[in-house]
């Protein structure tokens, strides 16, 4: 399961969420994954907010039988004229250990749907992938949401956005591709979160490790 | 002929009133669970109006593994939640301590 690529379409939506609502430090949502047979939570919520920009921290975790967590966090400038662009990124694998700055290259998986596809487009660029309002049924509860469909380089995905679910706003979201394997998942809401703290503290932040480097170059190439 | 029907109206009304005690007893089961299901409710959270559960990290640190913090842990209890379990747990033993003196001094008592 490659958690970049799936961190990276979650990020795609935020040009369409920024322009439409107030987003509050500590609020987010938590997300079942599925993917290959494996399960594992993913959590999105708001670290910090400003005029001019948005923190978004995601966690990864897995704790059946070998607990695992992964936190990072993306800071992005808001601007209702320009689409959001990521301006940092930051990656922790362990609360004993600082975190780690990201260069640019990693913010993005390269194959299939890309975070550029979005970010760096209008807000109403994305409404023509709107294909309905459509009644979702999750574990937790039942919802209409708007949905939407993206597809590029064999990756088709599928995801529905409500407005009663925010700030992160998605409801469900189906990945599919027949080229690469990883980009087969689904993300289904499970809760919604509130005051939530950071993991990351990006004062204090020190330069990525190679072993990192090499990690997430695994995670987002090929 | 009579005493027939009195032993029938006998086992009619004792069918009665076991059926009227086995209602009693769902009745009463079916409240200790709703009184159950609100206590879960208050420790796991309260639901939007979309009847999503919300849930309150206490500003907390979401991590996987840790009892009551963690979201893929399975568990959704805070740590005062857990410090207060454990208090009543340490309070249920100290009084079952007790009473176990008590009994004992009591059969020596006897013998």
């Amino acid at each position: 399961m490659k958690i970049s690529s799936v961190i990276g379409l979650i990020l795609f939506i935020y040009p369409f969420l920024a322009s439409t609502q107030t987003f509050k430090k500590g609020e987010g949502s938590e997300f079942l994954m599925k993917s290959n047979g494996q399960r594992a939570k993913l959590s999105i919520y708001v670290s910090s907010i400003t005029k001019k920009n948005l923190g978004i921290e995601f966690h990864f975790g897995t704790g059946d039988l070998f607990v695992s967590n992964m936190w990072q966090q993306f800071s992005m400038s808001l601007n209702e004229e320009a689409p959001i662009k990521i301006t940092s990124g930051y990656f922790k694998a362990s609360l004993s250990r600082p975190p780690e700055k990201m260069s640019e290259k990693h913010f993005y998986s390269n194959k299939g749907v890309q975070i550029h596809d979005f970010l760096f487009s209008k807000s109403s660029d994305i409404e023509k992938d709107y294909i309905g309002d459509e009644k979702i049924e999750l574990i937790s509860g039942t919802l209409i949401a708007k949905h939407y469909r993206k597809k590029s380089d064999g990756q088709v995905v599928d995801y529905w956005i409500s407005s009663k679910v925010m700030p992160i706003g998605l409801v469900k979201l189906v990945s599919k591709s027949h080229k690469i394997n990883s980009n087969n998942y689904s993300l289904e809401l499970n809760s919604l979160l509130r005051n939530v703290k950071p993991a990351i503290d990006p004062s204090k932040a020190i330069p990525m490790s190679q072993s990192t480097s090499n990690l997430l170059d695994s995670a987002t190439t090929k | 002929m009579k005493f027939l029907l009195i032993v029938l109206v006998f086992l009619a009304s004792f069918v009665l009133e076991a059926k009227s005690v086995s209602k009693r007893k769902v009745d009463d089961l079916e409240q200790r669970i709703e009184v159950l299901e609100k206590k879960v409710e208050a420790l796991v959270g309260s639901k939007s109006v979309t009847g999503i559960r919300i849930k309150d990290s206490k500003n907390e640190i979401i991590q996987a593994g840790v009892l009551g913090r963690g979201t893929a842990s399975g568990s959704e209890l805070s740590a005062d939640q857990q410090a207060e379990i454990y208090k009543k747990i340490e309070n249920f033993k100290e009084n079952q301590s007790k009473s176990q003196k008590l009994l004992d001094e009591l059969m020596n008592e006897d013998f």
